[in-house]
């Protein structure tokens, strides 16, 4: 198991899509490619129920990519720190166990991953998804910062990986649009 | 003089269940006026899909009407087209799809014992509560689902909404090597899966007898998996092509499933079902440890599916390891067949119970017209004929959330699949 794993959460159909095309672009941009080999492993997980467990066993880190519904405007991009997360975050979950149950069960059974960030997207009502592009810009610099932090608690230094040179570049991002910073609840209306 | 209390409770969304859906009770004079359990999921349509599709889309479309019990849906329907074709895959699929089942099951089973049905029993909100009390339990039925997913994955390709399935068999056959990994993570649960048939049954389970018929499929030889004939506690045994002759769907105003009646009355699919007729048909260690329990099958105690449950996890490993002694890869993991114009009928138990298919067909194997009749909506009746019981038993004189609970233990009892019989709980209850 890689130290950082990212999990894209949903499906492949409309509607249920908004984590996996993130971490889609992520993989498509190279990211793990910006980590010494081995680091950073992206996954797609379709709702995966307590399967998110075993889904980021062994990791360090894991950042969860999934679609939101907390009456935020649509469009916005909300990290959570797991332990920040109760039910008002408002994950979605089509069947009985979603994430926030497996969450919840991981943290009773003191099995989750010393981190665990989940990057929520907006979804409110909208028939279309939020602007991907917006979406990616926004994401970029934030989980490069969440990967460093990660690495620098377990004293690895940086050794890029085949075809890179140098540190991701967080203020030069490879996917589109303006960098956001760190943290930020970003909303974009659609 | 006790003044009658006038009732009316409504679980607006019913949670740890497949779907979504809603319970409405009204009590008048100490009665139960209205019990009505509202499926009110849209309708999916998934029939109306098919139509135009050609025969080879269908067992990847028919895998998305569920999440836990996408294989049901395949067999089902490829033995409908199958049956069209004239079409025998020979041992070998017939085998690996069912060790493919087995899997099913497991992963299902484990599902619902551990994270859905056992904290209604012990007295739990939910699984994380549950699991901060019994970490071992929890751990063991993660475990246990964990392997059934494996075995999905291996023939499936990945264990939600696999893609391995075909018509005439399987798209790609596991290698040797990967078959005797798998053997032996299969072998190392049984101590786990015996374990849990004693966990079940040492659970604090309400007294709940009922009558009901049991209705499942029958083998000559096997526990029902993937053929039999449909049998019934009542004395039925009909080929499966006879269905429609006895069962009957109908709509109700407050749901979007159908429901099904045998001869117009409710029936009962699924485990108990399944093991109330069938339990010459287990292997005899499961019998064994079903004895030791101490609970006489067949069972009228409706909360005796959980202990159901366990003893098919228990079979399912069994299965799966007698079924992949000796495997050898196959030359071809699947049988060519030559499309023509037909009507088939599949019916296969899902792990909640019988899954009828029928599909009509053009001679160039497009579909005419399909008919899918999912567990959950033959039990929908059931389940309301249990709960009028069941919460009369309790005493329409306790409170509220009293009531609340016990009917959404009933309910969730029948792990009820929403999303594929919708065609599911918020509780209201009125009482006046």
């Amino acid at each position: 198991m890689s130290p950082v794993c990212i999990l894209g959460i949903g499906s492949p159909f409309a509607g249920d899509d908004l984590g996996w095309l993130l971490a889609k672009a992520l993989e498509r941009a190279g990211l793990p490619r910006y980590f010494p080999a081995g680091m950073v492993h992206i996954t797609l997980c379709d709702r995966p129920g307590s399967l998110l467990l075993p889904a980021m066993r062994g990791a360090r880190l894991a950042i969860l990519l999934d679609a939101m519904r907390s009456g935020a405007p649509p469009g916005t991009l909300r990290r959570m720190d797991m332990l920040e997360l109760d039910d008002s975050a408002g994950l979605l979950s089509s069947h009985g166990f979603g994430v926030a149950e497996a969450l919840a069960l991981g943290r009773a059974l003191e099995e989750l991953p010393p981190r665990v960030l989940i990057y929520g997207i907006e979804t409110g009502q909208a028939p279309s998804p939020p602007p991907l592009s917006d979406l990616e810009a926004l994401l970029w610099p934030a989980i490069i910062d969440d990967i460093r932090i990660c690495m620098d608690e377990l004293r690895i230094s940086y050794v890029p990986s085949a075809g890179t040179t140098s540190f991701p570049p967080v203020n030069a991002n490879p996917i589109a649009g303006e960098p956001c910073g760190k943290g930020l609840v970003c909303s974009h209306a659609l | 003089m006790i003044q009658p209390r006038e009732i009316r409770l409504c679980v607006p969304v019913l949670a740890r269940v497949e779907g979504e859906g809603a319970l409405d009770l009204e009590v008048h004079g100490g009665r139960i006026q209205t019990l009505r359990l509202r499926i009110f999921e849209p309708p999916r349509l998934f029939e109306k899909f098919l139509e135009g599709r050609e025969y080879q889309e269908v067992p990847d479309m028919v895998a998305r009407i569920c999440g836990i019990c996408p294989v049901a849906y395949q067999m089902s329907a490829v033995h409908a087209i199958e049956g069209v074709f004239g079409l025998d895959p020979g041992p070998w699929v017939r085998a690996m799809r069912r060790v493919f089942y087995c899997g099913e099951w497991i992963q299902s089973h484990a599902l619902h014992i551990h994270l859905l049905a056992a904290p209604d029993f012990l007295g739990y909100g939910s699984a994380p509560e549950m699991a901060a009390a019994h970490p071992e339990a929890v751990r063991r039925g993660l475990a246990l689902q964990e392997i059934g997913n494996a075995i999905m994955r291996l023939f499936g390709g990945r264990s939600v909404h696999p893609v391995g399935a075909r018509i005439g068999g399987f798209h790609h056959a596991p290698a040797a090597a990967d078959v005797v990994t798998l053997r032996e993570r299969l072998r190392a649960a049984l101590p786990q899966a015996e374990a849990l048939v004693a966990w079940t049954a040492a659970l604090p389970l309400p007294e709940n007898g009922q009558d009901f018929v049991s209705v499942a499929l029958r083998h000559p030889d096997e526990y029902p998996m993937n053929e039999g004939h449909i049998a019934a506690s009542n004395g039925l045994d009909i080929p499966i092509a006879e269905y429609e002759a006895r069962f009957a769907e109908h709509q109700e105003p407050h749901s979007t499933a159908l429901y099904a009646t045998l001869d117009g009355q409710p029936y009962l699919v699924g485990p108990l079902a399944r093991l109330n007729l069938n339990q010459d048909r287990l292997h005899p260690s499961v019998r064994e440890a079903l004895a030791r329990t101490g609970i006489p099958f067949p069972s009228r105690n409706m909360f005796h599916s959980i202990v159901a449950r366990a003893a098919e996890i228990h079979y399912a490993l069994l299965e799966a390891i007698r079924l992949l002694e000796g495997y050898r890869e196959p030359p071809s993991p699947a049988v060519e067949g030559t499309p023509r114009a037909g009507t088939g009928f599949g019916c296969t138990e899902a792990p909640r119970g019988l899954l009828w298919h029928r599909y009509d067909l053009d001679g160039d194997g497009l579909v005419r017209h399909a008919r899918i009749i999912p567990p959950t909506s033959q039990n929908q009746a059931r389940i309301e004929e249990d709960l009028h019981r069941s919460l009369e038993a309790l005493g329409l004189d306790k409170d509220d959330e009293a009531l609340r609970q016990r009917a959404e233990m009933v309910i969730r009892n029948y792990d009820p699949c929403i999303s594929c019989a919708t065609h599911f709980l918020t509780v209201r209850v009125g009482r006046r």
